[in-house]
């Protein structure tokens, strides 16, 4: 395949850091052939010329990308957008649920698809709003707004999500509040003496 | 639906996991009493986690006792005794088993259909005694369910998966407050609303696959146009966490807890169970979606 995200392995709407990240790690994958790989010398420096050629064609892309117009960015009816926008702030989310459904299948946008991701968030279901945010910004892969929206709400599922653990003073602390030193939680034994585990663990 | 909500055991320790066992074996005995015997058959630990939860709210302590069961004659066993909470718990539970079968009859073909209509029909006398218990919630459940049924039987202009599952919260949210005080009822629900959310995308999850080879209803699957990848899988997960982020909220607000082996039990399924076994859930729904791929 032909593909540069498929040569890279990353999906289309990955990060300039994930790109970056993939092309670090494809290429490394084709690094210099040690003893017994000589005579495929040739097919290795065909495929990392490839992979160089996928990432740089991806980014000249990305860079060069026409930005659309603002008659595309934004919905069709310049007010609805502001009206989401405002019904967002005041925390009427069920009425902008409502407005948004109200507009026509053709006023589907990057800005209509971005709008109900934030509507979703904000009524707590999560799975809409990534599965929409991912939509607008397939639409449009460069909006500054919508890649932040998305990072934002995926951090803070990863980082905050609950992940526990329950040290041996049978005390749970959240793994985000900080490790141990000594990674002793749950371990007899340790006689390890930190502001984590406040005091010997 | 049943059968998520479960306890880390390796984690538990001793008396926590007998203090398990005995709400387990407690909630099935007195089952046999308030509802009969063959309800017994529904009993499972999704309702243990309601028990511990309605002993903490309610005030109340489980006293343990030792009892022989018709399941384990040899040896008697420890028991929670007759309480408020494992008799809310055994009527919930017969309410429960009873409109789930009727739903199966109705949206359900086939195998899974005439499993329904004879599983109504054995639970029809517990639920006959469930719902002159409790009445209102009878009706709130049975409301709830139709409420559920008529989303998925209509197209939605815009897919959602989480608007059932919103649903079948506010139905968990109503199981878990009812008959509360107004101040604890409000924490109760806003637990049941998180579990019930959580619980309706796992087993969505769960079912992925076999649904869309049967062409069977699942929420995930009008969602991810008929064609989940591993990035839906991800954002499933990431929405999990999500709705446990919700209940912890919750949990935190509660203020005093039945017993310290109940804190710990409601902390373990919370914190260690319910995470596990989406993890799980996923990974097998992961598995066979690339054996699909390899051998469609």
């Amino acid at each position: 395949m032909n593909d540069p995200y498929y040569i890279l392995g990353v999906s289309r709407d990955a990060t300039d850091r994930e790109l970056r990240a993939a092309y670090k790690r494809r290429k490394k994958q084709y690094r210099s052939p040690t003893l017994g790989q000589r005579d495929l010398r040739d097919l290795t420096d065909a495929r990392k010329k490839q992979i160089d050629e996928a990432y740089r064609q991806i980014r000249r892309a990305r860079r060069s990308e026409p930005a659309l117009s603002f008659a595309e960015c934004v919905l069709p009816d310049p007010t609805l957008g502001a009206q989401v926008r405002v019904l967002l702030e005041e925390g009427n989310f069920g009425e902008a649920d409502a407005l948004l459904r109200r507009a026509p299948v053709s006023a589907r946008n990057a800005e209509w698809y971005f709008l109900m991701g934030r509507v979703q968030e904000q009524r707590s279901y999560f799975l809409d709003a990534l599965h929409m945010m991912d939509s607008a910004l397939r639409i449009d892969p460069g909006n500054a707004e919508y890649r932040t929206a998305r990072e934002t709400l995926k951090q803070t599922l990863e980082e905050q999500g609950i992940s526990c653990k329950r040290s041996r003073k049978g005390r749970w602390s959240k793994a985000d509040w900080g490790e141990c030193c000594c990674e002793c939680v749950g371990e007899i034994g340790c006689e390890c003496c930190c502001e984590v585990c406040d005091g010997p663990c | 639906m049943l059968g998520y909500i479960r306890t880390d055991a390796k984690e538990l320790r001793l008396r926590e996991h007998e203090s398990y066992r005995a709400l387990y074996c407690g909630l099935c005995r007195r089952m046999g009493k308030c509802t009969g015997q063959c309800s017994r058959f529904s009993l499972s630990y999704d309702f243990v986690f309601l028990a511990a939860l309605r002993y903490s709210f309610g005030r109340e302590i489980p006293e343990i006792e030792k009892r022989r069961c018709p399941v384990h004659p040899l040896r008697p066993r420890p028991m929670a005794k007759p309480s408020e909470a494992l008799t809310y718990c055994a009527h919930a539970s017969a309410l429960l088993t009873y409109h789930k079968c009727r739903d199966d009859c109705r949206d359900e073909r086939g195998g899974r259909r005439l499993r329904g209509y004879l599983a109504r029909g054995f639970f029809r006398p517990a639920y006959r005694k469930a719902k002159k218990a409790l009445p209102e919630l009878d009706l709130a459940i049975r409301e709830s369910l139709s409420a559920l049924s008529d989303y998925e039987n209509t197209p939605d202009a815009v897919p959602s998966a989480d608007r059932p599952a919103a649903l079948f919260g506010e139905l968990m949210a109503t199981v878990f407050s009812y008959g509360l005080s107004p101040s604890d009822a409000r924490v109760a629900a806003a637990m049941g609303r998180a579990v019930g959310h959580w619980i309706y995308l796992v087993d969505a999850a769960d079912d992925l696959v076999e649904d869309q080879k049967k062409g069977r209803f699942n929420p995930l699957l009008l969602l991810f146009e008929n064609s989940p990848t591993s990035e839906d899988l991800e954002r499933v997960k990431l929405s999990l966490t999500g709705q446990l982020m919700r209940g912890e909220q919750a949990l935190l607000l509660m203020d005093s807890f039945a017993t310290p082996e109940i804190k710990e039990i409601i902390y373990n399924i919370f914190y260690l169970g319910l995470p596990s076994c989406a993890e799980r859930v996923l990974e097998k729904a992961e598995k066979q979606l690339s054996q699909e791929k390899r051998d469609p």
